[in-house]
């Protein structure tokens, strides 16, 4: 039994997404932390 | 996260990009590294700062260095020959060491709560096991941090060699001293601050060369050609990749829960920010391994050789991206190097300052002592990976395999020791060392995939039944108070125990 094609595209395209996610999340969450003076 | 268990590289490849690009690219980031280690060593003048960063760092920088932290240079280098070898399980394998994350998020809360002045993971066991439990702990996370720290470094030598054929020694002096230098000024904001930064690099990377390989190659295509050629990579039943999977969840939990790198961060976060933060980092981890892992299962659809699959991820994005992909990866592989070393070097400081040296002085000792012997074994703990790690003896790294067993068998006592009033000195020291033993055991005798597994086995249950036959009735309140050596109170504040009588 095999990995069906739209699991490798769900794992694949969603672990690019994800990758994304966290590089904009980490953007955010300084920024936030930034303006609360709260990064430190 | 280290998965060194099933493919022990010999990282023979052709460089990539030229030694002098390698060299410019290495004085840059270690000008850059140094500088803002200085800069932010202006905070770290007090102990308390340089250690734990003031125990106020924020949700961004906490999740960041969670991630960084968590991807070594094996998760960038190794990932796409583990997929290329164990096929779409093992990226997914791989990525089950953020289970880990997950499982540390609530521990940090607890850790944080119950010991608010607290350094690292051997003072926790010590306070709360007393020196029964504390000794094997201590010997097991010395061995594993110095053990990972020269494999780091060896890698840092090799990886850039590989890359961009710059002599291995040169690679890994350069690699450990600009790490040791702003870990040296900087401290615990240093080793978080730039965190930051190299996670943002290391998933910007993996997306723009991931992305360039989707414009090159249908995942259908993959997929196909996969299954055409090499069908057992796709395979749902692929045994090796299923036993990798459990193999690297235990060692994964085992590995985080003991680490002082880990506990020094949850000491760091801002109170109520490491649940937080360690569930986010994990999220923000799970993808890594599976997207690197698919630059090994895209290697064939794309006509990239393979017959050095230990560099395989650096092929892909230096065929398809040309010197910017070559440069991309050197600073990928750099940044994961560094972020694990420096942690290491701040994480291991910590456990030589308060576990080895400072419970030798009776009354305490003051902070700016403390802060002087941490400047020192920084500086000893560089020296001793810089000349271990020259020795350049290749089977070193599978020393680390060797950790299995003996991280597997502290995942009970810690949780126990957080939670289980009940959990005894006794037990938890029974625990460490059965497991260890029994665990080592297994793992010559039977293989290196029950190694964890052994080892947490045997250790639950002596810990089980240690704390059932002899149990504690700890006060987990009394954590809160200063520590032994710095009250001048006894060893053990919270001792009821029937146990130690």
């Amino acid at each position: 039994m095999m990995f069906p094609l739209w699991a490798l595209q769900v794992l694949v395209i969603g672990g690019i997404a994800l990758c994304g996610v966290g590089v904009v999340t980490l953007i955010v969450f300084l920024i936030i932390d930034s303006k609360d003076k709260q990064i430190w | 996260m280290d998965v060194y268990l099933l493919l022990p590289s010999p990282f023979a490849a052709t460089p990539i990009l030229s030694a002098r690009a390698g060299y410019i690219l290495l004085a840059l980031f270690g000008i850059v590294w140094v500088g803002l280690g200085i800069w932010w060593g202006r905070n770290a003048r007090s102990y308390d700062g340089f250690a734990v960063a003031g125990r106020n760092v924020g949700l961004a920088l906490a999740t960041a260095t969670a991630v960084a932290t968590w991807i070594t240079s094996n998760t960038t280098m190794l990932a796409p020959q583990f997929a290329l070898q164990l096929g779409v399980w093992g990226a997914v394998a791989y990525s089950t060491a953020s289970f880990g994350l997950f499982a540390f998020a609530p521990m940090s809360g607890r850790i944080r709560q119950l010991m608010p002045k607290g350094y690292t993971a051997v003072e926790f066991v010590r306070r709360r096991y007393g020196r029964l439990g504390s000794a094997p702990f201590l010997v097991i996370s010395l061995f594993y941090a110095i053990t990972w720290l020269i494999s780091m470094s060896m890698a840092g030598g090799k990886l850039l060699n590989v890359l961009s054929g710059i002599p291995y020694e040169v690679g890994m002096t350069v690699v450990v001293s600009v790490c040791v230098l702003y870990t040296l000024f900087g401290g615990m904001y240093a080793v978080i601050g730039t965190d930051y930064i190299q996670s943002l690099i290391i998933l910007f990377g993996l997306i723009v060369v991931a992305v360039a390989v989707l414009t090159q190659v249908e995942i259908a295509d993959v997929h196909e050609k996969l299954a055409t050629n090499r069908p057992m990579l796709l395979s749902m039943v692929f045994p090796a990749a299923v036993m990798a999977l459990f193999n690297n969840m235990l060692f994964g939990f085992g590995e985080i829960f003991h680490s002082n790198v880990w506990w020094s961060r949850a000491f760091a976060m801002r109170e109520g920010v490491g649940p937080k933060a360690y569930a986010l980092g994990g999220v923000l981890w799970l993808p890594v391994p599976i997207v690197a892992g698919f630059l090994g299962l895209a290697a064939p659809a794309l006509g990239i050789g393979i017959s050095e699959p230990d560099t395989v991820g650096p092929l892909v994005a230096a065929t398809l991206l040309g010197t910017g992909g070559a440069f991309l990866v050197f600073v990928v592989v750099f940044c994961s190097l560094a972020s694990s070393i420096d942690s290491l070097l701040a994480a291991t400081s910590d456990l030589v300052v308060n576990d080895v040296l400072e419970p030798w002085v009776p009354g305490g000792v003051s902070d700016a002592r403390k802060r002087s012997w941490a400047t020192y074994s920084i500086v000893g703990l560089g020296a001793l990976a810089w000349v271990v790690a020259y020795q350049n003896v290749g089977t070193l790294a599978t020393v680390l395999f060797f950790a299995g067993p003996l991280v597997g068998s502290c995942i009970w006592p810690i949780v126990g020791g957080l939670y289980w009033r009940r959990a005894s000195p006794v037990a938890a020291g029974a625990a460490m060392v059965s497991g260890s033993l029994i665990g080592l055991l297994a793992y010559f005798t039977i293989g290196w995939f029950v190694g964890s597994l052994v080892g947490a086995a045997v250790s639950g249950i002596v810990f089980g039944i240690g704390s059932w036959r002899w149990p504690d009735r700890f006060d987990f309140a009394s954590l809160a108070k200063l520590p032994a050596a710095r009250d001048g109170v006894t060893d053990r504040p919270g001792n009821e125990t029937e146990a130690g009588r």
